[in-house]
């Protein structure tokens, strides 16, 4: 990033080489559309890359940033421009499956199967409200129509969703009492 | 304290969605109001976005098109905007350990001008002993490789200034310069280190050079002509707000062939 900051090609292209896999993957999760997918990723490549330069981007985690900014560019997207995202009911039914391209990383295998054991171990309504709510970059009302679940109970799930795949991705297995507990006290 | 736990759990069932960007219309509005106020729900919403970060890596990584990359590469390498020469932009500099929280602040936003009003004040310190030790590391941070570079000019000191020396290399696939000079002498009180260049008798001002202990400066901008274009390069000693054209004495004189 700080070479990046000094506007380093070389930097550039490493960050990319590194990155842009895992990006595209989440973009081309979140559209149906292969051709959208590769203008965002290299938007957000390039949105980096002058971000960078301005200097703010020293102490960022960078594929969290990479990740958001994809995301937030493919939510506005399909929501001002109404480019086609993987429908409700394909993302709803999504179970996340291992990428099988040799070029893999062995890193990102690793951190693909973690993740990916980790989500399947939620239960299937909290699994299906946070892949509504990142995937298919729904809101909270349109996840309630999606699933039929009340709004009071798609917080619920996103919530105990999100609390027990960070506890998972810790190595920890947290039960209900657990989830409640950490609920009241923060 | 008593309305600020009331709106924490008012709002926290709310928390996980913000995270998610799932929530819409004025509940929205009000989480993000009291996300901004409360430090610990900030904490929350933090911890949430990072466990929702780890989701991208649940699906397969896809190569994209080559095009992607040599698009990007293109892009990345363009020459920054024309700019006209009174506005030339100098990097924000990074903050010295010493000028502490309110003066990052600062600087980060203002002109290079400002930024080396700010920071001349506290070389006075620094020569008095004060470590400088971000200014430092600021200093020595790498420029661009200067095997990329398309001309380096060697900068030699002049009369007033006999043992400075200094490079100026010219990156055309990044639309910069790059100025790097060493064993400057303090400059005198009130006053910093302008450079500029001379193109068709009309002086370009590339901003304030910062030195540190060691008489060590360097500077990073935007030079949307080829340096062939130039005359010569001037670094000469300025009141700290800059000059509009060099009057002060000349540290550094190099006429390009």
């Amino acid at each position: 990033v700080r070479a990046c900051a000094v506007r380093d090609l070389r930097a550039l292209e490493a960050v990319y080489d590194r990155w842009h896999r895992p990006v595209l993957g989440l973009l081309l999760r979140m559209l149906d559309d292969r051709g959208h997918a590769e203008d965002i990723l290299q938007e957000v490549f390039y949105e980096f890359w002058r971000t960078a330069a301005a200097g703010p981007l020293e102490h960022v985690v960078l594929p969290n940033w990479l990740f958001r900014r994809a995301r937030h560019r493919a939510i506005d997207l399909v929501r001002q421009q109404g480019v086609r995202a993987r429908t409700a009911a394909t993302l709803a039914s999504f179970a996340p499956e291992l990428g099988d391209d040799p070029a893999e990383d062995a890193w990102l295998r690793l951190r693909n199967q973690e993740v990916r054991r980790a989500l399947l171990a939620l239960p299937d309504d909290e699994r299906r409200v946070l892949t509504l709510c990142y995937f298919g970059g729904l809101t909270q009302s349109e996840v309630a129509a999606a699933t039929g679940a009340p709004l009071g109970t798609v917080k619920t799930r996103a919530r105990r969703g999100l609390q027990r795949l960070e506890a998972a991705l810790r190595g920890e297995a947290w039960t209900e009492r657990q989830l409640e507990e950490r609920t009241r006290h923060g | 304290m008593v309305d600020r736990a009331r709106a924490c759990a008012e709002w926290e069932a709310a928390l996980p969605l913000q995270a998610l960007g799932a929530l819409e219309g004025e509940e929205a509005r009000n989480v993000t109001d009291h996300v901004r106020q409360c430090p610990a729900c900030a904490q929350r919403v933090r911890d949430f976005e990072a466990a929702a970060d780890s989701l991208a890596f649940a699906v397969p990584a896809a190569t994209a098109s080559a095009g992607v990359r040599i698009e990007l590469l293109r892009r990345a390498a363009e020459p920054q905007p024309a700019r006209r020469p009174a506005s030339i932009w100098l990097r924000p500099l990074r903050v010295p350990a010493w000028a502490g929280a309110v003066a990052a602040a600062l600087l980060v936003a203002v002109p290079a001008a400002s930024a080396a009003a700010i920071l001349n004040e506290h070389a006075t310190a620094q020569r008095q002993g004060a470590r400088l030790t971000a200014l430092e590391r600021q200093v020595a941070s790498p420029l661009p490789d200067r095997s990329l570079a398309a001309r380096v000019v060697s900068l030699p000191g002049s009369a007033a200034a006999p043992t400075a020396a200094g490079e100026l290399a010219w990156y055309p696939s990044l639309g910069q310069v790059a100025l790097a000079v060493h064993r400057l002498p303090p400059a005198s009180a009130g006053r910093s280190y302008q450079a500029w260049l001379l193109r068709d008798k009309e002086w370009v001002s590339l901003g304030m050079l910062v030195t540190n202990a060691a008489g060590e400066g360097r500077l990073l901008v935007p030079l949307p002509a080829t340096l062939a274009a130039y005359d010569a390069f001037w670094l000469s000693e300025e009141p700290v707000g800059g000059s509009a054209q060099p009057n002060g004495p000349k540290i550094i004189v190099k006429r390009f062939a």
